[in-house]
């Protein structure tokens, strides 16, 4: 009788015990909070992107996600990092950094600086060791202000398919422009006297070369200068795009270490 | 006879007729699951609709634009703006000291270029196949305020959280949604992303005239929100528009006031602060006609609903007391032995209100658990469709006061029917009572 006895007692709790589930059940679900307490974060770097946007890209059909710099910014970098991007006007020449572009950039106290730049200043026929020279000076006012520099040699134009068509075929080019095109192999010799100006800058002034050729050599043994450069003008293709961010990654490596 | 004893003798009585007792417990049970369950809706209902208008800010918020009142539209919730006027510092100081506000808060915009990530999540409408298609970039709003209490901004969080004060983190609002191809019950999916944004200032450096010069930030989206502050897809603390404002112009200082949310101290006093706003010299717009409009014809719903649980707890009333009053009839004969051998009155009174009350209360609190598991189940099923159609869902809130009321409601209500019953009994003389 007894065992009989404390077995409805206990499915009498049970019943009571679920009732109160149910009941604790509905009345927990009126109430809700948001909110997470976060770390703040360090200090993140900025980033300055400077040069013309014949030699910094841009020129791609999605360009702000294919964008060297673009490429640069959000595959190299902290995702609180800075990316101020001086480099989206045509025509620009080293001249023109130093008399606007470079005090607007060093306002905004860079930590890294990226400077492509010299393919409007050869178009123009200024001679290298002039352009040289000012590189040179814009350099040393991004030493002065302590920023880590990488200088980018310039695209070896000469190797790009609209290039030889508007050298050797001037009837088939495609570019509207009124330089005259030397042979691919003059281009060549020309574009190697400014990437040893910018070799010599880049030493004086203890800043990184970026060797663009070197990346666009060995990457058009492996895949052909179509895979890389736009058939119709100087553009990159994305691949190229990609050749070109991977230099400045490889670059920022180096500096680092 | 103590009560205890009134409750075993009353407690022996409903175990001898089990099946009248199931029955009367069941009419009660009914009653009160419907009564529960009505409520319980209707108060989800109303807050969840008024929510909706306030969008998740409090009922007496009003918004003040940066322009001059209208003439003859103050009356107006939403009146046309009269010609600009900037809303300064100054000018939200002073409206924030007028009688009856509460709190102000200024709310800043500026204007940015939103970058989506490339790769989008799987469900985005923008991915077919084998791949996505990239969203772009596309021109909105940095809309910044402070977010430290987001009851007092007409802000709804549809997922995720707060931007934290100084973390580069935000929230974006259903226009990114759209841009992303995201519906809104998949808003979950962007926490965690990241949004690059972008913001142009014209330099004159450039040898072509007038350029552009970007400056990129990436952020980390931690929320998705539904939100009336201002128009702007990207909602985040005052110090990212500001610095996003400070790089357009070139200028270092404050994002221009979007607009300022005062509110009231209470719903009522609505009407005459935003009077005083206009006397302040600025236009300004509240939903408190539509929420009290609305709020009366939720109160004429409870009415109804409440009139229809009163309703089965009427008839539920009149089955105890049936129940009871048959009691009395069969009971005759015990009850003039019981007051043959000394039982009082009020004895024989205890005992057959112990058997209502008895009856109510556990109808009562079974009822009450049946009410909220019947409206959790309808409020699931809401939910499903809301949630279906693209907006947030709901969940079925059940305040303790109904709970309690519930249990001890019916109770009180099986006390007054059963009590003409027990008076009759107590009453009956024992002579009579032996006698048949």
């Amino acid at each position: 009788v007894r065992g009989a006895g404390s077995g409805r007692h206990g499915a009498r709790w049970i019943v009571v015990m679920l009732l109160l589930s149910v009941v604790a059940g509905a009345c927990g679900q009126s109430s809700g909070a948001f909110g997470r307490v976060h770390a703040p974060t360090g200090p993140a770097t900025v980033l300055v992107a400077l040069g013309g946007d014949e030699s910094a890209g841009s020129q791609v059909s999605d360009g702000e996600y294919q964008d060297w710099i673009q490429l640069f910014y959000r595959g190299s970098l902290s995702a609180r990092a800075t990316l101020y991007d001086f480099s989206s006007e045509d025509g620009t020449t080293v001249e023109d950094l130093l008399e606007g572009e470079l005090s607007e950039a060093l306002a905004v106290h860079p930590d890294l600086v990226t400077v492509w730049i010299g393919l409007e200043d050869l178009l123009q026929g200024t001679p290298a060791p002039v352009f040289g020279r000012e590189l040179s000076e814009v350099l040393a006012q991004l030493k002065a202000v302590h920023a880590k520099v990488l200088v980018a040699e310039l695209l070896p134009l000469n190797r790009f398919p609209a290039y030889s068509k508007c050298s050797t075929e001037p009837l088939k080019c495609e570019l509207y422009s009124t330089f005259s095109f030397p042979s691919p192999a003059q281009m060549g010799a020309e574009i190697a006297g400014y990437d040893e100006a910018i070799e010599v800058a880049a030493r004086a002034n203890g800043d990184t070369v970026v060797g663009i050729a070197g990346a666009f050599t060995s990457r058009l043994a492996t895949t052909g200068s179509s895979a890389l450069a736009d058939g119709s003008d100087l553009g990159l293709t994305p691949a190229g795009e990609s050749v070109v961010a991977e230099a400045f990654a490889g670059a920022l490596g180096n500096a680092d270490r | 006879m103590r009560w205890s004893d009134a409750l075993l003798v009353a407690a022996r009585e409903l175990r001898r007729r089990p099946a009248r007792c199931a029955l009367t417990v069941a009419a009660v049970v009914l009653a009160a699951a419907l009564l529960v369950a009505l409520l319980a809706v209707v108060t989800t209902a109303r807050s969840r609709v008024l929510d909706q208008i306030s969008k998740g800010g409090p009922l007496a918020a009003i918004s003040v634009e940066p322009a001059e009142p209208n003439a003859g539209q103050e009356s107006l919730d939403d009146p046309e703006p009269g010609p600009p006027r900037a809303l300064t510092g100054t000018a939200v100081a002073a409206i924030g000291h007028l009688p009856l506000v509460s709190s102000i808060e200024a709310v800043e915009a500026a204007p940015v270029e939103v970058l989506p990530p490339a790769q989008l999540p799987a469900g985005s409408t923008l991915c077919a196949g084998s791949g996505c298609t990239s969203p772009g970039s596309y021109d909105s709003r940095i809309v910044g305020a402070d977010l430290a209490d987001l009851s007092t901004l007409p802000i709804t969080l549809l997922a995720g959280t707060t931007p934290a004060a100084g973390a580069a983190e935000v929230d974006v609002g259903e226009g990114y949604l759209r841009e992303v191809g995201l519906a809104q019950s998949r808003a979950g999916e962007l926490i965690g992303t990241d949004i690059e944004l972008g913001s142009e200032r014209f330099s004159s450096y450039s040898p072509s005239g007038p350029g552009a010069v970007y400056r990129w930030v990436t952020a980390e989206i931690v929320g998705v929100v539904d939100q009336q502050v201002g128009s702007g897809d990207v909602v985040g603390w005052p110090s990212l528009a500001d610095s996003t404002w400070d790089w357009e112009t070139g200028s270092a200082g404050t994002a221009p006031y979007l607009a300022a949310v005062v509110v009231a101290d209470q719903l009522s006093e609505v009407p005459a602060v935003r009077a005083e706003i206009a006397v302040a010299g600025y236009s300004s717009s509240a939903s408190e006609g539509l929420i009290v409009s609305v709020g009366r014809y939720i109160h004429v719903v409870e009415i109804v609903l409440s009139g229809i649980g009163i309703v089965a707890l009427i008839i539920a009333a009149l089955g105890i007391a049936n129940a009871l009053f048959s009691s009395v009839r069969e009971r005759r004969n015990e009850i003039g032995i019981m007051k043959a051998i000394g039982a009082r009155d009020i004895d024989v009174l205890r005992i057959f209100v112990s058997e209502a009350v008895a009856i109510g209360l556990v109808g009562g609190l079974l009822g009450t658990a049946l009410g909220i598991a019947i409206a959790v189940l309808i409020g699931d099923e809401a939910s499903s469709y809301l949630v279906a159609q693209g907006l947030p869902g709901v969940v079925i809130s059940v305040p303790w006061l109904l709970l309690l009321g519930g249990a001890a409601g019916s109770a009180v209500v099986a006390f007054v029917a059963g009590l003409p019953a027990a008076v009759r009994a107590a009453h009956l003389p024992a002579r009579e009572a032996v006698a048949r």
